[in-house]
């Protein structure tokens, strides 16, 4: 709905991830640098699989009556594999569970590891190893 | 005596070095012969310590395996009878988890007499899918409330099979204690046994004062 005063709109949380892989373990990585600016036009495969994926594991966890996590990859970096997730703040830790599920991207075997929970994009920069001039505002 | 709280990971396989484990102090690996990281223990940051893995089908079997068996021993057996059997042997020290283990309610409470740790791992729940991982879901939720209720020492660890299956510490514990609340159990008291437990493993294995539970060697 739209219009709500601030005290009504949905509140948001940010979770600073990074995807480890074997591939990332051994230290090559695609050198492209893409940003998604949500779910419907993620920029790159591993961002848009990533999506799919969370977004399978929150149905299948919670199914649709708890489902509504609010989900959206505010920004996905391939070269260091690290990324913002926003979700609703009351179920910040349902996504972190769904994020600890997520075992495979594409046919490549992988782990997600959250790096930090913040209330602004700003605030959940330091979790990212990379410059904060990247970070889409 | 030092009340700093003290994190303990298990895993199944040799841990070099990994930016999944993150937030533990010290990893006890249960690997069918693994004893090559022994002297690791006392330098590196993040300690692995050994531990002597056993897996038995039936009684017999783990009897005889224990008959050989040193150090700080860990039973996964997919059988009650042998997981009751293994609790009541003053050996073992930890009960360890996998999909197929099966505990049952006297189990939990004879282990808390014997103070026989009980681990819960996060694996389990990455290597299955769908029916299979609801089921798990809800025996995990009802064994959680039981191990709170009766007081048993308990540990949550990533029971990584591969580095992949491991995960930072804030990561399981955050996903431990929403299982804990959605199974009604007390947060706090929750995270509170687990902290217990897993100091006191910690201290078993690394502390050199320590000797049992209220005794140590005080320094100076």
């Amino acid at each position: 709905m739209k219009g709500l005063p601030p005290a009504l709109r949905k509140k948001k949380r940010y979770v600073a991830f990074k995807i480890v892989s074997n591939r990332s373990n051994r230290g090559d990585s695609s050198p492209s640098v893409s940003e998604s600016s949500g779910s419907e036009n993620a920029g790159s495969d591993i961002a848009r699989n990533l999506w799919h994926e969370l977004w399978q594991n929150v149905l299948s966890l919670y199914g649709e009556w708890y489902g509504n996590v609010g989900l959206r990859i505010e920004y996905f970096d391939e070269k260091s594999m690290e990324g913002i997730i926003r979700c609703s703040r009351d179920r910040v830790e349902f996504v972190i569970a769904a994020l600890t599920f997520v075992t495979e991207l594409g046919n490549e075997r992988v782990a997600v590891k959250t790096l930090g929970v913040s209330g602004t994009i700003k605030g959940c920069r330091r979790f990212l190893s990379l410059t904060s001039e990247s970070v889409k505002k | 005596m030092s009340c700093k709280s003290r994190y303990v990971d298990f895993v199944r396989f040799s841990l070099k070095q990994s930016e999944l484990f993150e937030g533990y102090d010290l990893a006890v690996c249960f690997q069918n012969g693994f004893q090559n990281c022994f002297n690791d223990v006392k330098n590196s940051q993040n300690t692995v310590y050994p531990g002597t893995f056993i897996e038995a089908d039936n009684v017999s079997e783990l009897k005889k395996k224990l008959r050989r068996a040193r150090g700080f021993i860990g039973v996964l057996s997919p059988d009650v009878k042998v997981n009751r059997e293994a609790i009541m042997r003053k050996k073992v020290h930890v009960i360890l988890d996998s999909e197929r283990r099966k505990l049952d309610y006297a189990s939990v409470k004879l282990a808390a007499e014997k103070d026989v740790v009980i681990e819960v791992s996060l694996s389990k729940f990455l290597r299955v899918k769908g029916f299979k991982r609801m089921k798990l879901l809800d025996e995990t939720r009802l064994l959680l409330r039981l191990l709170v209720k009766f007081g048993t020492p308990f540990v949550v660890t990533s029971g990584a099979e591969n580095e992949l299956e491991l995960r930072p510490r804030y990561q399981l514990y955050s996903f431990f204690s929403l299982l804990a609340r959605d199974a009604g159990v007390d947060e706090l008291k929750f995270l509170e046994s687990l902290r217990n437990t897993s100091t006191r493993i910690y201290r078993r294995l690394v502390d050199e004062n320590y000797i049992i539970d209220g005794v140590e060697i005080e320094s100076g």
